[in-house]
């Protein structure tokens, strides 16, 4: 009797524990976070703690992998429920004019992200609606070994003549004075996001972007003109740049070889690691211009529209997006989240602190290349190898430029 | 009584259809339908998403003007010329002297079949480590032996890229040259070779009229491979240079890949997969039609 009153229960258990496993609903995340996987697992985990109804299933992809794939996943109707991708007309734009991403104007409207930096808005619109939530603020600057500049009495430039002779003073040490890899292509797109924001008005380039004002303009030959054919004839690079990689560039600067690089905040987890204090300045505008860092979104979470579960969609994304959990952001992936970071919330290396605090306090540009179509990125990529190899003049770039904005 | 042996026959032939069917599915489902669905695609414009637009021949005509294509074909056509005629002559000489002296033969084909066995992917990244411009242990040692001026950046050269890239590709494809035409060498008639000796023949012309005629049908589809194989090479390059610097190493796979999922015209590109697959069906007719024309099977 007893070992039968046992059985019952344990057959009651069974199905109880069934019964509340199948409420739990099981939402499909896909993200690029392959190199801080370990950091964005954490923050997963501690949603489905906080959510035991949610069952996160999350896959990550590269992001070179993402963009190839995504349309064909979202079209079949198979594709995640809430996944993370480029913003801007090119990418998530796409995506919304099709019809594949839901709009979020009742989960902006419900209050939930009105902490989120009103600028990135404009990234996730499209015809007027807001598609997603633009993520990871990264900006461009010249990062430096602090330790090397001491020990040869040199400091931050302020002035552009100053960063020339900057150049000048560390060749003739013998050191390669900015490290440059451009064998993929986009790192170019970085320096002449530096220098096309430091030489062209904000609205003008703006414009520019919208495909309202010709890129092929003086001004825009100029940034070419500085950012690639005078920096490298004038030595300030390592040699053999088209054949160097983006790798071997934040190689060289890590192991001391070269005294700059020209990169994105997001390099901050790996320059941390260098045997020597890192520091950063923004490139100084040449004379005219004013120095305006490229600033902009890595990329921001989509919501599919074909999710049968859009409202454990949002309470997943209201989680990501909360000021509570900035420190899994901050510390567990060296990510900024689009919102001010209250720092005593957040436990950051002093360069990561430095970083935020010039976020929150300076003039920000726009970083071209998440902004442009596909096809005018192209036109970067190939050409400004081209040019750097001497095989396209500045002028005939920007022609080829405008071309591509054209189409 | 005539008709037992038709049903019998009839009834091994059915067997032998429904064996065959599960291979012939699977060749419909992940060959056949692509292959239709890519030619009904190259008749349309379609981004990826939504339905496709049917165009009619659009893509076709835009293929005539379309200068990067050009230029693509022809690095596929150096490719298909350097890459197929270097490693089968170093192929067959090699695989002819293993053949002369067995001894330590087996130990040598390893050696140089070992390559074919390493993944694309791998090559490409230990080759790229090998041409790099700061690191990489040619230019090292190029520096080390005072020829210092001739260590340039091989993959970030324009008139270098392809060649460099090349190079690797032959490397890793000379093992299956060697071990394949080896293995065609085992059917020459030693007897032959010795009468063709005795006659007076020197180790040219042996080579060239008794050995060569032997080992044909071989040859022949080692050719065929490898020029099929010149048109469709993707991977190498794609690891290596992703098509640069400035399109210096663009092929017509490569080129394909970035129209379809880089640019999302998914209509051009199946156009530019219908060349590739046109031209290397008829590089391939046209060498068999050639050595059945010089007498071979």
């Amino acid at each position: 009797m007893v070992r039968l009153t046992m059985l019952a229960a344990a057959g009651l258990f069974t199905v109880c524990a069934t019964g509340a496993l199948a409420q739990a609903t099981t939402l499909r995340v896909l993200d690029t976070f392959t190199e801080t996987s370990d950091g964005m697992d954490a923050l997963v985990a501690a949603f489905e703690e906080a959510n035991p109804d949610i069952d996160v299933q999350r896959d990550v992809q590269a992001v070179d992998d993402m963009r190839p794939t995504i349309q064909t996943a979202l079209n079949s109707g198979t594709g995640p429920d809430v996944f993370y991708y480029d913003t801007g007309p090119g990418f998530g734009g796409v995506l919304a004019k099709a019809g594949l991403v839901r709009p979020l104007d009742d989960f902006y409207a419900s209050g939930a992200l009105d902490h989120i930096y009103p600028w990135t808005h404009e990234r996730v619109t499209f015809d007027g609606k807001l598609y997603g939530i633009g993520h990871a603020v990264e900006f461009l600057s010249v990062y430096y070994n602090a330790d090397l500049f001491k020990e040869h009495g040199l400091s931050a430039p302020t002035t552009y003549q100053e960063f020339l002779g900057l150049c000048e003073s560390l060749k003739n040490e013998g050191m390669i004075p900015i490290a440059f890899g451009n064998a993929q292509g986009w790192p170019a797109f970085h320096t002449f996001s530096l220098y096309a924001n430091n030489m062209i008005p904000q609205d003008r380039l703006k414009a520019m972007i919208a495909g309202e004002e010709s890129w092929d303009t003086p001004e825009i030959v100029g940034a070419i003109q500085a950012g690639f054919v005078d920096l490298d004839k004038n030595g300030c690079f390592n040699p053999s740049v088209n054949a160097a990689s983006y790798d071997d560039a934040i190689a060289l600067f890590t192991s001391g070889m070269a005294a700059m690089v020209m990169t994105g905040s997001w390099i901050i987890p790996t320059l941390q690691e260098a045997p020597f204090n890192v520091d950063f300045f923004f490139l100084p505008a040449p004379e005219g211009g004013t120095t305006t860092p490229p600033a902009g979104l890595s990329s921001g979470y989509f919501v599919s529209a074909a999710t049968q579960h859009p409202e454990e969609a949002e309470r997943f994304l209201k989680f990501l997006f909360d000021p509570a959990n900035a420190n899994y952001w901050v510390e567990g992936m060296s990510v900024i989240p689009p919102y001010i970071v209250d720092p005593a919330t957040v436990t950051a290396s002093p360069l990561m602190g430095r970083t935020m605090q010039a976020l929150s306090s300076d003039t920000m540009g726009l970083n071209i290349d998440v902004l442009t179509p596909e096809a005018f990125n192209t036109v970067m990529q190939d050409g400004f190898q081209a040019v750097l190899a001497g095989d396209r003049t500045p002028a005939e770039e920007a022609t080829a430029l405008q071309a591509a904005m054209g189409q | 009584m005539a008709r037992a042996p038709r049903s019998r026959l009839q009834a091994r032939q059915r067997a032998g259809f429904w064996f065959v069917l599960p291979a012939l599915v699977v060749y419909l489902v992940f060959f056949g339908l692509p292959f239709a669905a890519t030619i009904w695609l190259s008749f349309t414009e379609w981004s990826g998403v939504g339905v496709p637009h049917f165009t009619g021949p659009a893509n076709y005509i835009r293929l005539s003007q379309d200068q990067a294509m050009w230029a693509a074909l022809g690095n596929n056509m150096i490719w298909v010329v350097i890459g197929t005629v270097t490693p089968i002559f170093i192929g067959i000489i090699l695989a002819v002297m293993l053949w002369s002296n067995a001894r330590g033969s087996m130990v040598y084909r390893t050696i140089y079949f070992l390559p074919v066995v390493l993944s694309p992917v791998v090559i490409g990244i230990i080759w790229s480590w090998i041409y790099n411009p700061l690191f990489g242990l040619l230019n090292t040692g190029l520096r080390t032996i005072g020829l210092g001026s001739w260590a340039v950046g091989w993959l970030g050269e324009s008139e270098t890229a392809l060649y460099a890239v090349l190079v690797t590709a032959i490397w890793s494809y000379l093992g299956f040259c060697i071990v394949v035409l080896f293995a065609g060498l085992q059917k020459v008639d030693p007897e032959l070779v010795a009468a063709a000796r005795v006659d007076g023949a020197n180790s040219q012309q042996r080579f060239r009229h008794v050995i060569v005629p032997q080992i044909r049908p071989v040859l022949t589809m080692v050719i065929v491979y490898t020029v099929i194989g010149g048109f469709n090479v993707f991977d190498v390059v794609w690891v290596m240079t992703q098509g640069g610097p400035n399109n210096a190493t663009e092929v017509i796979a490569t080129y394909t890949y970035e129209v379809a999922f880089r640019a999302n015209n998914y209509g051009y590109g199946a156009t530019l997969s219908m060349v590739m697959s046109v031209v290397a069906l008829l590089a391939a007719w046209a060498t068999m039609r050639m050595r059945r024309a010089e007498g071979g099977r």
